[in-house]
């Protein structure tokens, strides 16, 4: 895949005046493979059994796609949507080979270095909490944004609710909102309940 | 409820929700009754929802973590090739040695082979290490030096490393192979382990450990993963692995801050000591440490502190009260329970120093290092003012701050710095820059232990009340004056600029008081790629910077002042309150404060002095501490002496108390409110204990200005300038105004300032060597005693009784302590005068018949003088908190005069230098003088007599300032005499000995002191006729 220059991106952004939706689609693809790219080169960097935030990378890659441009707000939100919504991607489409290696039982890996603390959920109550928020998202777009900024893409309440172009009070009630409907949501769903 | 049918139905649900979420909980269910009527499927959805919302706060509460696997999974076609450590295929051969048979695994340090070593025809185990250990040269050098190190551990239980080369890009490393699973395999698989199966596993891994640690070496990163069970002829063998290892990588060397630097996890955070986290010193008792969780982890299968970055596991360790075992395991043997809680210890002097202990304690062979917490002085209560009198005078605000407090329960959490960030100058013209190098600091500040950050909503509401837009740009100027009005102390602007093809980001941390800069620093990034780096290089360096200087920076002041409570009833509670507490009947106070409390429960003030009535009734810190916090809490909204002195109460109770005196300073740099004089108080309090009493005298002097009329702020005055520099002069004119103000209900409600002015005069006639002067004064405060108020009459006479003993009238004292009303203090001072009546020889017969209810080092310093050394150390060990300079500087002397009883004078020197030194300027000027004498006898009976000389002399020079303890500067004097003439030097000896004749002259024929005196020149007439 080749890579994306700052050109195409602005081209891409100052092309589509059509909507949030059809922005965040026609830029996913490129900010999609950047990230993975990043995250590889710099997951390498690190060296094995390391973690990464997807904060340092998201910025990472905005600075890189924006570097010498002047975004406009409008722009930074679609970036930002794009972005929250391919990591989004990366991490479920993860969940879904993990859970699917654990099912199969093929996978074994060995460590020697048995890092302790869950960091994320397992891949099954990640895939469940990503159903969560389709159903949210066709209830309640904005929030369902919101949790995806903040959890996938790392933002802070500040920064989504730059991205959100609302004030940081409702970023924060949304948050707290959407959290508790998902949890609820979640809760209903698990088997026997 | 579908918002796409029902908009309305769906913003209800949320307005209700996030409504219901502000109520108090216990209101919440009249609450939703009210709020959602009939409509039974709202009400259950809101329900549902904050049952969802309480029962996991910590849902989603923080963003995903990318892992390695997310790139590593070489299965799926769509991820690039990543390149690791190089991988070596089986036959390969290695520096013309080893041939590679399989790989065993991997892990954190890189990748682990089965090879054969050729030359020895074994097999034996290679690692092969990250490429980046060979880029950086002085990781290299770091792990060659370690390298050899370990090698020199040789122990069953350790895995013994061979020798380190080279191969392609990576170092190498040989070790013993070892085969079987590793002890968190084991635990993986089977759950956690019984007592008897533990205990074998930990015996052998603290013998693996202990061998490192005879050679030097520290393992660093003890963990169950790090542990191997391999089975051998006599049964199973447990393993350390990795012994020094983690020392070679930036892992162990590297703080916290650097460590996250980026994002990045290195070590095993949850196995890690506070002083590893802290990036401190690491000894083997850092191993103790992590043995301790290696057992815990065994027998409950859980981790003491656990989280996933470094910040957390430290946030937690210095949160959260270490878990005890016993909570997952409520059967576990008492014994170990101690065990395994003395090795997790925050503090690495508190641990068991050898592994091998660990197990001895476990075995029940070796005794627990007992808790530091349950110190016996702490369970016996309150302190009362009457005991620091010993010889002394307790100038301690009786009411409120007159306990010496308990020591707390570790690990509370101190309020931190508050930092605000300002908008960033971006002089690079590229506008993408704006906002993200703010957002990667304060990401990197946020979880800084030193800082925190103001939080969005609180800039937005300061912004509101400047009338400003909520995203109004924040430059230096708009970041000060939030400051200004929050009371935020430090303020961090930054700036980047291009520089060719670079970055140059520079940060500066700056006083919103004046606008100087504090600290500055900058990081330079090549290109923008690396701008991400030079952030969080930067942050972190911010973040250690903030830690050190933010003491420095001044607390603020905020020109907004609001009432702290709207309720007159609770104000008119709060006075009958306070004035019971100044009575001494915190009982009552404690009632009066609730009922004020009831009237507002905002009422901020009411609660940090209730906390204070608790707190000044001995009760535990559970019952005072919620009021403290939830003054805090209210602080925000309250005037800044209120909330200043809210803090200085907090940070006081809790012993912490460089912070406390600098909120009460910052009371005092105020206009006189309602708690600068609580606030001065507390001031000479803290400054005491802190061992800098000096400082305190620029506060009083001010607060004479402040506070004109008031009679205590001069008699302060005059009392710091006295105490801490001897300045007479000065402090009379001080003394003489406090005087001219005080009336007879002034003395009765500040006792202890009353009667330090009316002792004045009979302090300077004693100076002056005009004994006839002294005691003209004295006998003129002595006739007013019967007038005195009951509470006067118990210090005034205690004070006057003093001073006729340092004159050597220890009749006429008795006289006047026979006056004292309080049965305690009164048995108390007479018990101390029956020592004055005696040879210190004779004392082991006083010291006997009576235990003093409030012990200090001045009791192990009579039961050493008196030759009852088991006593003394008995008791020197049961005093207070090591860690109070005050208390530091008493147990020196205590130690220092111990040993000299012993006859080890050599060990006494160093205690007793550094003791005088620190009790220098002490309020408790007694032991100032009794420790001076101390260490001249100690040079004396090294044969120094130099040395002795010169401590006396200095010691001597300290006369003006003897308030108190006045008997120990006459015996420094007189020791200094007996030297004299044990050396030959008569005629310098006869002018010491005169001007003490000239002192005691009235003094009772049988005066201790005085027949001493009498018996270096027993007829001074004859002598002189020599």
């Amino acid at each position: 895949m080749t890579r994306p220059s700052p050109g195409d991106i602005t081209r891409i952004l100052e092309a589509v005046t059509a909507g949030q939706k059809r922005a965040t689609d026609e830029l996913l693809p490129l900010v999609y493979a950047e990230l993975r790219r990043m995250a590889q080169a710099r997951l390498r960097r690190e060296g094995p059994g390391q973690t990464l935030q997807p904060t340092a990378l998201v910025h990472e890659v905005y600075l890189r796609f924006f570097r010498g441009a002047n975004p406009r707000w409008e722009n930074r939100r679609h970036f930002f949507s794009a972005a929250a919504e391919a990591m989004r991607r990366i991490l479920i489409e993860r969940a879904r080979k993990r859970a699917r290696l654990k099912r199969g039982g093929e996978l074994r890996r060995v460590e020697l270095d048995s890092s302790t603390g869950a960091t994320e959920p397992a891949p099954e109550e990640l895939l469940a909490l990503d159903q969560a928020l389709g159903r949210l998202e066709s209830l309640d777009a904005r929030m369902a944004e919101v949790v995806k900024l903040r959890y996938f893409g790392g933002l802070t309440v500040k920064e989504t609710a730059r991205a959100l172009d609302v004030a940081p009070r409702t970023v924060n009630q949304d948050w707290t909102g959407a959290r508790a409907w998902l949890r609820r949501e979640m809760g209903r769903s698990e088997p026997g309940v | 409820m579908d918002p796409n049918e029902h908009p309305e139905r769906w913003q209800q649900l949320w307005e209700t929700f996030h409504a219901a979420l502000r109520e108090d909980p216990v209101r919440r269910s009249a609450f939703l009754e009210q709020a959602c009527g009939a409509d039974a499927e709202l009400r259950r959805a809101v329900e549902e929802l904050v049952a969802a919302h309480e029962g996991d706060p910590d849902f989603l509460a923080r963003p995903l973590l990318l892992e390695r696997d997310l790139v590593d999974d070489r299965r799926s076609g769509s991820v690039e090739q990543v390149d690791i450590p190089p991988m070596l295929s089986p036959g390969q051969i290695l520096a013309d040695r080893f041939e590679v048979v399989r790989m065993l695994g991997r892990g954190g340090m890189g990748a682990v082979y089965e090879a054969i070593d050729r030359d020895l025809d074994t097999r034996v185990a290679l690692k092969v290490l990250g490429p980046e250990i060979a880029r950086d040269p002085g990781a290299l050098e770091r792990f060659r030096r370690e390298t050899t190190l370990a090698r020199r551990v040789t122990h069953p239980n350790a895995c013994r490393i061979y020798d380190l080369f080279r191969h392609g890009d990576g170092p190498i490393l040989s070790m013993e192979l070892l085969e079987g699973e590793t002890l968190a395999e084991r635990l993986r698989r089977q759950g956690p382990m019984s007592p008897a199966e533990t205990l074998p596993i930990a015996q052998q891994v603290a013998a693996g450990l202990d061998a490192g640690h005879r050679v030097g070496v520290v393992h660093r990163d003890v963990k169950s993963g790090n542990v191997m069970l391999v089975e051998g002829p006599q049964g199973e063998r447990a393993v350390v692995t990795d012994f020094g290892l983690a020392t070679s990588t930036r892992t162990a060397q590297a703080s916290a801050l650097h460590l996250t630097r980026t994002g990045q996890i290195l070590g095993t955070p949850a196995f890690m000591s506070p002083e590893q986290l802290e990036g401190r010193e690491t000894t083997p008792a850092t191993d103790v440490y992590g043995l301790g969780v290696v057992i815990f982890e065994m027998l409950t299968g859980k981790l003491p502190f656990d989280g996933d970055s470094p910040y957390t596991v430290a946030a937690r360790q210095l949160r959260e009260e270490t878990p005890s075992p016993r909570r997952f395991l409520p059967d576990l043997d008492r014994r170990w329970e101690r065990v395994i809680l003395a090795c997790l210890e925050r503090d690495a002097a508190d641990r068991f120093q050898r592994t091998t202990e660990v197990v001895a304690a476990l075995k029940g062979e070796r005794k627990v290092p007992s808790a530091r917490r349950a110190s016996r002085l702490a369970r016996r209560g309150v302190v009362a003012a009457a005991i620091l009198l010993a010889a002394a005078i307790a100038l301690l605000w009786p009411r409120w701050m007159g306990r010496s407090p308990p020591e707390e329960s570790r690990g509370a959490t101190a309020v931190e710095a508050r930092v605000l960030i300002a908008d960033f100058d971006n002089r690079t013209g590229d506008p993408a820059l704006a906002g993200l190098l703010e957002s990667a600091v304060a990401r990197a500040l946020a979880a800084a232990p030193s800082a925190s950050l103001v939080p969005e909503e609180q800039i937005a509401r300061t912004l509101r009340l400047m009338r400003k837009p909520p995203d109004a740009r924040i430059d230096v100027a708009m970041g000060r004056e939030i400051c200004l009005r929050d009371g935020i102390r430090a303020l961090l602007t930054g700036r980047i600029d291009t520089v060719g093809s670079s970055y140059l980001v520079s940060v500066n941390l700056v006083d919103p008081q004046d606008g100087s800069v504090v600290a500055a620093m900058a990081e330079e990034a090549g290109g923008p790629a690396d701008l991400a780096d030079a952030v969080h290089r930067l942050a972190a360096r911010v973040g250690e910077s903030l830690r050190e200087e933010i003491q420095r920076i001044r607390d603020t002041q905020r020109g907004l002042q609001r009432a702290s409570t709207d309720s007159l009833r609770a104000l008119e509670l709060h006075t009958e309150a306070e004035a019971a507490a100044g009575d001494g009947d915190y009982g009552v106070a404690e009632e009066l404060f609730r009922l004020a409390i009831d009237e507002d429960p905002e009422f901020a003030s009411a609660h940090i002095l209730l906390m204070w009535s608790i707190y000044n009734q001995g009760r535990p810190p559970e019952e005072y501490l919620p009021y403290g916090q939830r003054a805090l809490a209210l602080a925000d909204g309250v005037a800044d002496w209120e909330r200043f002195f809210i803090r200085g109460s907090f940070h006081q109770v809790r012993g912490e108390y460089e912070r406390a005196a600098d909120q009460y300073a910052a009371v005092l740099r105020l206009q006189p409110s309602y708690f600068y004089y609580g606030a001065l108080r507390s001031l000479y309090w803290l400054k005491q204990r802190l061992g800098r009493p000096e400082e305190f005298v620029p506060y009083a002097l001010r607060a004479t200005t402040a506070l004109p009329e008031w009679f205590e702020v001069h008699a302060f005055a005059a009392q710091s300038l006295v105490e801490t520099q001897g300045r007479l002069g000065e402090a009379e004119r001080y003394a003489r105004r406090a005087s001219e103000l005080m009336t007879a209900e002034d003395l009765d409600s500040s006792r202890w300032e009353g009667a330090w002015v009316l002792l004045f005069p009979v302090h300077r006639g004693w100076v002056e060597n005009d004994p006839e002067a002294a005691l003209a004064e004295l006998g003129r405060v002595a006739r007013r005693l019967p007038k005195m108020s009951s509470r006067a009459r118990v210090v005034v006479a205690q004070l006057v009784g003093f001073h006729y003993e340092y004159l050597g009238k220890l009749a006429a004292a008795e006289e006047i302590y026979l006056q004292i009303p309080d049965d305690d203090t009164r048995r108390y001072v007479l018990w101390r005068l029956e020592l004055e009546r005696r040879e210190v020889s004779r004392w082991g017969e006083v010291l006997r018949t009576y235990n003093p209810p409030y012990p200090g080092a001045s009791e192990v310093v009579f039961l050493a003088r008196a030759g009852l050394a088991g006593e003394a150390r008995e008791l020197l060990a049961s005093l207070e908190v090591p860690t109070e300079p005050n208390t530091r500087a008493l147990r020196l002397w205590a130690g220092g005069e111990l040993a000299l009883a012993a006859g080890n004078a050599a060990d006494a020197i160093p205690l007793l230098v550094e003791g005088v030194e620190a009790l220098r300027g002490n309020r408790l000027a007694h032991s100032f003088f009794w420790a001076a004498g101390a260490l001249a006898e100690a040079w004396r009976q090294q044969g120094n007599v130099e040395r002795a000389l010169e401590v006396l002399l200095d010691a001597a020079r300290q006369k003006g300032r003897a308030f108190s303890g006045k008997s120990g500067w006459t015996e420094v004097r007189l020791q200094l005499a007996e030297l004299y003439r044990h050396l030959g030097r008569d005629a310098d000896a006869r002018a010491v000995e005169e001007e003490l004749r000239g002192l005691l002259r009235y003094a009772d024929a049988d005066y201790r002191l005085l027949r001493r005196l009498e018996h270096l020149s027993p007829r001074p007439g004859l002598e002189a006729g020599q």
